[in-house]
């Protein structure tokens, strides 16, 4: 019993592969997902720590798939008798004479450090430092700044996945989160700016680099109060590198996702077809060191990879978890994500970003007449089958005779999915993540994710939501 | 020793007195235990999607030792987890520095026999717990009324029943109990196909099994709404009338609540923040917050602190009345507390006279937006952008479905032009009629 979840349930793996067995019997797929989370956090607002908090959530879940229908029986009572009362519930609801699907292939390639950031090295004492550190220096910064928020946390997941099969898989998952948020008065208005940092990794990026991140969420807010009110209508949009990102996680991200095909979405049939300029491509990947997106296997055990959704243009891959494969006659890609074991697989993004362009994102400035150029967002959202996607741009400005003039107020972007990356005609050499990554949100479940971009201009497609309208 | 089987209260009593004995003499503490199960099925075109069967529970623990204060919970009830979580949490309250809102409700501020008083509110449904067979039935008289209604299918359709028991007992003698129940139905809808789709949903939260409505109704409900967008289109951008539909109004009295928080108004984060009886919404608008509606959604006899909750007009006649207040805020701004620690309970706009379709009429050229997708909206400075569909409104009547627009303004402007209709139906925990905003920017094309 080498594995800390072992240890809660005092049983080896081994001996909880007949009662997934159990569970199972004449089912197409299911298996066992044991899960423990530790995670800690520290909060500072209005110039004082309101919280300081540590939590311990742990459960199994227990899926028995026959066809298209799965059966979940969930618990935090980590006991074999929990286990078995599941097992015998599961093989009654879902009756089924099906074959057991093939266990997951693929080799791991770690990509993050297999520790938990909840060491004793950055203790309560040192992390309360920290907060009160930033605050000091971004009041210290500009006299304006009338409030701090700032959000220190940390999480590790450890998971273990038993098949039927014997498939046993483990992984260990950390997590950090540096928020920090600045309003700042002038005594005739009032914004507020924020800027993150998250990774798959131990606190130690957060104490040596929180200087860019507080100084990040000051430019943003310095910007905003200068801001005039954004346009309103249909006009050339540039995404900035990194943060816009979010754009094709919502445009492109979710209508590729295996479960929305199979359900309707404005993809559904679109394979080999072009649904994007050409010169744009489009991949989800689960491998890249460190990411807030990334994962060593997803939470079915299988290995992530790098999927390619867009080539050139033309509709080339899904993404999907081990159902959706199985219905598609396809491969799983290691999307199969939950939020936790109190939750069944869904088909989630990971790090979905384009690929670089050649031009120099300079020039592509220069050679416009008139576009919102927006480089930070907070958020987005999209209506699949309806094909309609929205972003929130927070740091946007007008651009005018190939100049970067004046900043826009925030403003919700809208276009639909099947056009907006049609209009696409020039893309820079500047790829890169997004600092921090988000949280995606979808069927009620949240998972981390990370999405980047080079500079693109978008001629046309896109709706830019301000109140000035001339 | 502390077993599995443990109920809620002996296990909140045993770790509230591992707390005290590890604190130093004088430090209170407060324990708050969740118990929730949940039973949910899906379908999807006549066969079953999915089975859902859950029992969770955890438990959370804060320790104050004077003005220093930290929380942890778990969800390992063994007798040698509570006593490290009891021990942590008190190394930790010790590391944290002293904050100001570091409070706890003494006896006297806190309602005593909340068990009793949550008695009337009557918020959970002591019949037998659905089984499977009758989640699904419910589910597939959903689909199946859905796709009576011609080029109609559905993308997703569930039925949940959750039950939860939320227990709290401090130092200072606040103990409560309170029991609750929810059946939601709901389902997705999809009409027309490919690139001309448009979607729809419906859904329904009753604590009790005898309030819902009939599926059919729901199922038919849903279809008709994915139909009647059918053919949408985006509209010019200009300056227009907004009717916003009382599925979406409520959104906007989200965000009003938001701006009156008591930490957000002594921080200076909220655009209300200086609009203390000042004239916020239009004359003639009244917005309550009544907590004591049996089998409301939001309804509770105190908040999580244990104060006392009363209905509230929060606004009168457009003016200001009430901050939403947590015992913290109430100190910081040198008021009494109001029970609204936790926020608004069941929140209502009351209807006005005119009626919707009158409403309509009036507006020569403007939308009647029935949904809105993004979240963005600032509270610092009540600027609003959304992105939203609906229908066309020319000369007083509905002419055709548009999407692909946004609508923007800023909330400070937007409550001060609202006139309500006559149609409110109090069915979520935060109610509206339809409204009618008038100047409002729509982008479009």
């Amino acid at each position: 019993m080498s594995n800390p979840l072992e240890q809660k349930i005092g049983l080896d793996a081994q001996a909880l592969i007949p009662i997934v067995g159990k569970a199972t019997k004449g089912a197409d797929d299911g298996e066992l997902f044991v899960e423990n989370v530790l995670s800690e956090s520290v909060i500072l607002d209005d110039g004082e720590i309101k919280s300081t908090s540590f939590n311990n959530s742990m459960g199994f879940g227990l899926r028995r798939v026959v066809d298209e229908f799965q059966a979940y029986v969930y618990s935090n009572d980590l006991t074999k008798g929990a286990i078995e009362k599941a097992a015998k519930e599961l093989s009654a609801a879902a009756p089924g004479n099906g074959t057991l699907a093939m266990p997951p292939v693929g080799t791991i390639t770690p990509v993050y450090p297999e520790v938990s950031p909840l060491s004793a090295d950055y203790d309560l004492p040192k992390r309360i430092k920290l907060a009160q550190e930033i605050d000091a220096y971004i009041r210290g910064y500009d006299n304006r700044v009338r409030q701090v928020q700032v959000v220190i946390s940390a999480n590790v997941q450890d998971v273990l996945i038993v098949r039927p099969d014997g498939h046993v898989a483990t992984d260990r998952r950390p997590m950090v989160l540096l928020v920090v948020s600045v309003t700042m008065d002038d005594g005739t208005r009032r914004e507020t700016g924020r800027a993150n940092y998250s990774r798959r990794d131990g606190y130690k990026g957060i104490f040596d680099g929180w200087k860019a991140v507080a100084d990040r969420a000051l430019k943003q807010v310095d910007v905003l109060m200068q801001s005039v009110p954004c346009p309103a209508g249909e006009m050339p949009v540039i995404l900035g590198a990194g943060g816009s990102g979010v754009i094709f996680h919502e445009a492109i991200g979710h209508g590729l996702e295996g479960d929305s095909i199979r359900t309707g979405s404005a993809f559904s049939g679109m394979m080999g077809k072009q649904v994007a300029a050409k010169g744009v491509t489009i991949v989800d990947d689960g491998t890249i060191e460190g990411s807030r997106g990334s994962l060593n296997i997803d939470d079915e055990g299988t290995p992530t990879e790098n999927t390619t959704l867009i080539e050139d243009g033309k509709l080339v891959g899904y993404m999907n978890d081990r159902l959706n494969a199985r219905l598609h006659n396809m491969k799983p890609t290691g999307n199969g994500r939950r939020q936790s074991y109190r939750h069944r697989p869904l088909v989630r993004m990971r790090n979905t970003y384009m690929l670089n362009g050649t031009e120099n994102p300079a020039d592509i400035i220069k050679d416009t007449k008139r576009a919102i150029y927006a480089v930070d967002y907070s958020g987005g959202q999209v209506d699949t089958a309806a094909g309609k996607f929205v972003f929130q741009a927070t740091e946007a400005y007008l651009v005018e005779d190939g100049e970067i003039k004046a900043p826009v107020k925030g403003a919700t972007l809208i276009g639909s999915c099947l056009d907006a990356l049609m209009n696409i005609d020039r893309i820079g050499n500047d790829m890169r993540l997004e600092y921090a990554g988000g949280t995606c949100g979808k069927n009620g479940q949240s998972a981390p994710v990370n999405d980047g971009m080079p500079t693109v201009r978008m001629t046309g497609g896109i709706i830019v939501g301000g109140t000035a309208h001339d | 020793m502390t077993k599995q089987t443990s109920t809620s209260k002996d296990i909140c009593k045993t770790l509230l007195d591992y707390a005290l004995n590890e604190a130093p003499t004088g430090a209170k503490a407060r324990v708050v235990m969740g118990e929730s199960g949940k039973k949910s099925v899906g379908v999807l075109n006549g066969k079953p999607q999915s089975y859902d069967n859950a029992q969770t529970r955890s438990v959370s623990l804060t320790v104050y030792i004077g003005q220093q204060k930290a929380s942890a919970s778990s969800e390992d009830f063994s007798d040698a987890a509570l006593k490290k979580l009891a021990h942590e949490t008190v190394l930790m309250a010790k590391a944290t520095p002293a904050n100001k809102d570091a409070m706890l409700a003494a006896k006297g501020q806190f309602l005593e026999n909340v068990e009793e008083l949550a008695k009337p509110l009557d918020l959970h449904d002591d019949g037998p717990h659905p089984d499977v067979t009758e989640l699904q039935d419910m589910a597939f008289a959903l689909e199946n009324a859905a796709k009576a209604t011609k080029g109609v299918r559905c993308k997703s359709v569930n039925t949940s029943f959750n039950y939860s028991t939320t227990t709290v007992l401090t130092s200072e003698g606040f103990n409560a109990q309170v029991k609750s129940t929810s059946f939601v139905p709901m389902l997705q809808t999809i009409a027309g196909e490919g690139g001309t789709q448009t979607t729809a949903y419906s859904y329904r939260v009753c604590r009790h099994r005898e309030d819902l409505p009939a599926m059919e109704t729901i199922g038919k409900e849903a279809a008709e709404k994915a139909s009647a967008k059918q053919g949408a289109k985006p509209v010019p951008s200009g300056k227009m009338t907004i009717l916003f539909d009382r599925e979406v109004s409520p959104d906007l009295l989200g965000m009003f609540a938001g701006a009156i928080s008591g930490m957000a108004v002594d921080k200076g984060t909220s655009f209300l923040k200086d609009s203390m009886g000042e004239q916020v919404f239009a004359k003639g608008i009244t917005l309550t917050d009544d907590p004591t509606i049996p089998r409301g959604l939001g309804s509770d006899p105190c908040d999580s602190q244990g104060i006392p909750t009363e209905k509230l007009d929060l606004v009168k006649d457009g003016k200001l009345q009430h901050w939403l207040l947590s015992l913290a805020s109430a100190k910081r701004l040198g008021l009494e507390p109001n029970g609204r620690g936790d926020g608004v309970t069941n929140l209502v706009m009351q209807p006005g006279t005119t009626s919707r379709d009158d409403l309509i009429a009036g507006v020569e050229k403007g939308i009647l937006v029935t949904g809105m997708i993004g979240h963005s909206s600032n509270l610092t400075t009540g600027d609003f952008s959304r992105g939203a569909e609906g229908f066309l409104i020319e000369n007083g009547k509905i002419t055709q479905p548009v999407h692909e627009i946004t609508i923007a303004g800023n909330l400070k402007d937007m409550f001060l032009n609202m006139t309500p209709a006559d149609d409110l139906k109090l069915d979520l925990s935060i109610a509206a009629p339809t409204v009618r905003i008038e100047g409002m920017t729509v982008a479009g094309k």
